[in-house]
């Protein structure tokens, strides 16, 4: 895998925002109509990451920048339970360029997101954290990344949403 | 029978790459082409995101495009019968126009209630002209891309099938992508030859030469990038609730934990 540089997003990231891309364009008829995308929460996820105004003060957006074109984004936002702090992954996803070849990028977020969730909290003297992640039932690789790296299916479910949670310490 | 026809609104970069297709689009000479050139006044629309003003954009008719290249090809009287028309279909579509682009891309055109009405009153001035056929050099679409190539599947002026492997950035300039119709134009400029595309749309011509318009396989409009993302802001995105935060620590207790590495 090539080398990832881990940023935070800024406004100067703005620009590689817009034009992120993480999935196929929305098929056309011939007439030029857009059709249903065939994987909608994909296109969901894209269409999310491109409207994103870094920085949002509640958010941590986490930049995978290789030879600095973005590679891979995470973003994630920190609520506080009285027992324990839980970070709640908003939008993981990686650039085209870098999907199919293993999930090595998609990966490699991941434990980039976990390292700062922790460094982050055991700055603020907590030891422990919920992480939670909304996962779309269709996402068969989403939902390997999540097992890979110890999520569990858990907690609620909706028609097309299932949240996967995991207990982290340092 | 099926005809490609033109996506009936440009970008002002097109109306001045038909007119200098060897340099980059700027202001200045866009400026100097409304002064001096067959092209139409076009429609400045303040973009908006977010409820704010995100700068101006300008869309003309594709037939101040074509006026163009119609007066390069030597057809002075149908350039100006083009440049006509095509202010006059920007002076009747100018309000809705306006009000659609300042949310919307030119490729989300085809989700407007409008466009159907746009499409058939610009094949009938194409019509009437008549002489798209002699300055297009093939019809087609864009089978597929890789790294670097757009392969187009056309067909010529003259019925003949043919494969051209364009720059990508071609097509990705103009918004194309893999299975959408495409017009390819060739021309002289100096000494070399000059290949370019059109964003295209087919539709069915029938024998009176009226059009018809139907979208057989969308019989809703899809959504807009922006209504996506704040679907999925409002969705999969969303600050957990009280109750859920209470709900997913209470089921977390006790449960085993994964030992992270704090960063250095």
């Amino acid at each position: 895998m090539p080398k990832t540089a881990w940023v935070d997003a800024d406004k100067n990231h703005r620009p590689l925002f817009a034009s992120f891309t993480c999935t196929i364009p929305r098929p056309r008829t011939a007439h030029g109509r857009t059709l249903a995308h065939p994987k909608p929460w994909e296109y969901e996820v894209q269409a999310y990451i491109r409207q994103l105004k870094p920085p949002v003060q509640r958010d941590v957006t986490l930049l995978g920048l290789i030879d600095g074109a973005l590679g891979s984004v995470a973003q994630f936002v920190y609520q506080m339970h009285p027992e324990m702090p839980v970070a709640l992954i908003r939008v993981a996803a990686v650039s085209v360029e870098y999907r199919g070849q293993g999930g090595q990028l998609a990966d490699a977020t991941m434990e980039a997101l976990l390292s700062r969730v922790a460094t982050d909290l055991d700055a603020h003297g907590r030891g422990q954290a919920l992480v939670v992640a909304r996962v779309n039932l269709s996402n068969t690789p989403s939902q390997a990344l999540m097992t890979r790296h110890g999520f569990m299916p858990d907690g609620g479910r909706t028609d097309a949403l299932q949240e996967w949670t995991m207990l982290i310490d340092w | 029978m099926i005809k490609t026809l033109p996506q009936p609104i440009v970008e002002w970069t097109t109306v001045l790459e038909s007119s200098e297709p060897l340099k980059d689009a700027s202001r200045a000479r866009y400026r100097t082409l409304l002064k001096h050139g067959v092209a139409s006044n076009g429609l400045t629309v303040a973009v908006r995101g977010k409820g704010r003003l995100a700068g101006k954009r300008t869309f003309h008719s594709v037939l101040a495009a074509l006026a163009i290249r119609a007066e390069k090809a030597g057809d002075t009287t149908g350039a100006a019968y083009l440049s006509n028309e095509a202010s006059r279909l920007e002076g009747h579509y100018a309000i809705l126009l306006t009000d659609f682009l300042a949310r919307h891309t030119t490729e989300d055109l085809p989700d407007a209630d409008f466009y159907a009405r746009l499409v058939k009153d610009t094949s009938e001035a194409l019509r009437q002209w008549g002489r798209l056929p002699d300055l297009v050099f093939a019809s087609g679409l864009l089978a597929e891309t890789d790294q670097d190539s757009a392969h187009i599947e056309a067909v010529t002026r003259d019925g003949k099938a043919i494969e051209l492997l364009l720059p990508r950035l071609l097509t990705e300039e103009r918004g194309i992508t893999a299975g959408d119709p495409v017009l390819v134009f060739r021309r002289f400029v100096g000494h070399a030859a000059v290949v370019d595309v059109l964003p295209a749309l087919t539709v069915k011509e029938t024998e009176s030469g009226e059009i018809e318009m139907t979208w057989p396989e969308a019989t809703e409009s899809q959504p807009t990038e922006a209504q996506v993302a704040k679907r999925y802001e409002e969705g999969p995105a969303a600050l957990l609730t009280d109750f859920d935060l209470e709900r997913l620590v209470d089921a977390a207790r006790g449960k085993p934990a994964r030992r992270i590495k704090i960063l250095a």
